[in-house]
């Protein structure tokens, strides 16, 4: 596990350093400390399986670069999917900035940004399509050949089309999202929701911003990374373990007939052997998993998902800890620990998970190996045990370490936020608020609060956002920054745009620094007290720019 | 012996990369310092601070510049000759202080509306501007450029 941790900061590393020459290479680079990572995991899962005496219900024992070679393909997969090459991806541009400058980072960014000019995005297209025919051409060299290096070459090759597309393509797909949202048809989105509001008097933007905000926050975490991500680490040992399955290409094969037409039955292949051949080597091991896990009884899949869970639990908790311990604040500070923090769950969590995944292979073996009279689990059973299995889940993610430090501050106090002075006034309750020359007015109440902030030595960035009545307010025109610059103060107004019922309860704004790496965030909570009383009809002057002046 | 051998390198790679991480990211850049007066030559190009001096905002210099104003701030120009063999897409000033820095607040000349480029051709006059708290004038020690890896520090006083 050491070597892994080694491949990925190793990689990072050398990619931030040829980030400045070509950015390019730093896909290169990236690709290799990704299948660097992905071995070494491979390996270890083998070498670990060995010492329990996984046996083996493939043909033969495979060679390591033919584990490595089956198991590839379906570990990117997983890392696409759970978010780690994009976090990959985001610690590279932390480290290019904190490295040097920003723009340094805008200009690494610009060099692939295909929206900036047509040349880029013809080179990026180019580059895609090139991978494309690369890794294809590698694929069909592997089939005529043995040379199980040539799928590895494949990996990195289609690694680097994923991680082109993190740094690159993903602006072709913002551009087309931003034309849209300036379309009608996005409009008649809001009129439709408007329509059904009026006839059924239900508040259905609310009632969906609530079920979605529950769904997102909530159970998509719980189902998706407590419990899919579980069972999909399982598959992924299953297949290193070398068990066999039939590949759904060749049950097709059985079932369809081939076409008279030769040219008819080389469009059906090919069309078969690019969508199916990429569920072989993607997702079929993951199905073929969960059926034998299903094979295995219902105990033994909740019993493995409480303890992976559990360990990932551990692993979150040791390392909100270590933040907690070590107390840095800034970026810069962080950005030097984090490798460091990581080896808690990159090396000591990863390493018991192997241990873990091992014994649960060998035990689902055993297991499948009973007869299904033997091993019938109830029903009700099977749902008691994934019913608990998801409770935790969500407990797990409700009760998850939190890395926020919340301050109470009093209304024309000052609290101090990474070294700057913060004051906030108390709020003014109005429905007009007037702002130069413009005016806006609100059915609801605008709440205006006035935020000082004064740093002599550092440019520090906070936003702030209202909470009243169990809602969280974000600002009125959705600028929520206050930038301080040594040696000046800077003071703007927040402006909120809040329900009346939600004013009659505690009202509270909250001010935290923007940090691009936020291990211990330190919120600042002013408790307010908006007088409503008249403020239908009031009109006050706010303005949410950012002023400077000499303290 | 082949598990010593397997430990001791991951081991020996973990150090070995540990001490790397934290040297580049502590050890901040070393800028080729230039006193004041001289040109430096770096990366295909050549910089001199012609001008550090304090300015106000209906200076001739500032014409066509877009700076917020700021009551009682002191305004301070950083005019530099560049050449170099290409334009220069982009670079950041920073004005040195005692134990604080500042970032410049524009960049000229601009080519035109929608871009940030640094130096528009292969020899040009840049200039920064820099707002910053009157009593800070004194402390200032000189301006610190980045363009690429490069890093230069320009030596010099306020006039």
């Amino acid at each position: 596990m050491l070597f892994t941790w080694v491949g990925r900061y190793g990689a990072l590393l050398v990619s931030s350093q040829v980030a400045t020459r070509s950015a390019y290479l730093v896909i290169v680079v990236l690709s290799v400390g990704l299948l660097v990572q992905v071995s070494m995991i491979v390996l270890a899962l083998r070498k670990v399986g060995d010492l329990v005496g996984w046996r083996v219900t493939g043909d033969e024992r495979q060679g390591a670069l033919r584990v490595i070679e089956s198991a590839l393909l379906p570990f990117l997969g997983i890392y696409v999917s759970f978010g780690y090459i994009s976090d990959y991806v985001s610690n590279l541009l932390f480290l290019i900035q904190e490295q040097s400058d920003f723009s340094t980072l805008a200009m690494f960014l610009s060099t692939m940004n295909p929206t900036q000019s047509t040349t880029r995005l013809w080179i990026v297209l180019g580059v895609l399509v090139l991978l494309y025919v690369v890794g294809h051409l590698l694929n069909w060299a592997r089939e005529k050949t043995s040379a199980s290096w040539l799928s590895l070459v494949s990996a990195v090759v289609t690694a680097g089309g994923t991680f082109l597309g993190l740094l690159s393509v993903f602006r072709i797909w913002e551009q087309v999202s931003l034309w849209f949202q300036g379309r009608k048809i996005a409009g008649a989105k809001d009129i439709v929701l408007g329509w059904m509001s009026d006839l059924f008097h239900i508040d259905f933007p609310e009632i969906l911003a609530e079920a979605w905000g529950f769904f997102t926050d909530t159970i998509w975490p719980a189902f998706w990374t407590l419990l899919v991500h579980p069972l999909v680490w399982f598959a992924l040992a299953m297949v290193v373990a070398g068990s066999r399955f039939i590949q759904v290409e060749s049950l097709v094969d059985k079932v369809v007939h081939p076409p008279r037409s030769k040219v008819a039955n080389f469009v059906r292949l090919d069309i078969q052997d690019r969508v199916l051949g990429d569920l072989d080597v993607k997702v079929f091991p993951i199905l073929h998993a969960l059926r034998r896990m299903w094979k295995a009884t219902l105990p033994f899949i909740g019993a493995y998902i409480l303890v992976f869970t559990g360990l990932t639990w551990l692993g979150e908790s040791l390392e909100a800890l270590a933040w907690r311990w070590i107390g840095m604040r800034t970026s810069d500070q962080m950005m030097v620990a984090v490798p460091l923090v990581d080896l808690i769950l990159a090396v000591l969590i990863m390493s018991l998970k192997l241990a873990l995944l091992v014994v649960a292979v060998r035990r689902a073996d055993e297991l499948a190996a009973v007869s299904e009279d033997e091993n019938h689990t109830s029903l009700l059973n099977g749902v008691i045990i994934v019913g608990l299995c998801f409770v935790m889940a969500v407990l797990n993610v409700v009760t998850a370490p939190g890395s926020v430090t919340v301050s109470a501050a009093q209304v024309g106090s000052s609290v101090t936020l990474m070294g700057a002075q913060v004051v906030a006034t108390d709020a003014e309750v109005a429905t007009s608020v007037t702002s130069g020359a413009a005016e806006n007015l609100t059915d609801l109440r605008f709440v205006v609060v006035h935020v000082t902030a004064y740093s002599p030595y550092d440019t520090v960035i906070l936003s702030a956002t209202l909470t009243a009545g169990g809602h969280t307010y974000g600002t009125y025109d959705d600028d929520e920054l206050l930038t301080t610059t040594p040696g000046f103060l800077s003071e703007r107004d927040y402006i909120f745009e809040v329900g009346v019922a939600d004013l009659a309860g505690p009202v509270s704004l909250e001010v935290r620094p923007r940090t691009s790496l936020t291990a211990q965030v330190e919120v600042a909570r002013f408790h307010l007290t908006p007088d409503i009383t008249g403020s239908g009809g009031r009109a006050i002057e706010a303005t949410s720019r950012t002023t400077m002046r000499v303290p | 012996m082949r598990k010593v051998f397997f430990f001791g390198t991951a081991v020996l790679l973990a150090a070995g990369l540990t001490a790397a991480w934290i040297w580049l990211l502590l050890v901040p850049a070393q800028p080729q310092i230039v006193q004041a007066g001289q040109t430096v030559e770096i990366e295909n190009t050549t910089w001199h601070l012609d001008l550090l001096r304090e300015v106000t905002l209906d200076d001739e210099a500032l014409s066509d510049s877009v700076i917020d104003e700021i009551d009682g701030a002191t305004y301070i120009l950083a005019q530099f000759t560049f050449s170099g063999t290409e334009p220069l897409p982009y670079c950041s000033g920073t004005l040195l202080g005692a134990d604080r820095e500042w970032t410049w607040q524009t960049v000229y000349p601009l080519s035109d509306a929608m871009s940030s480029n640094c130096a528009d051709s292969t020899a040009a006059t840049v200039q920064m501007v820099f707002t910053i708290p009157p009593t800070a004038v004194g402390e200032i020690s000189g301006v610190e450029l980045r363009f690429g890896d490069s890093l230069i520090r320009l030596d010099g006083r306020v006039s």
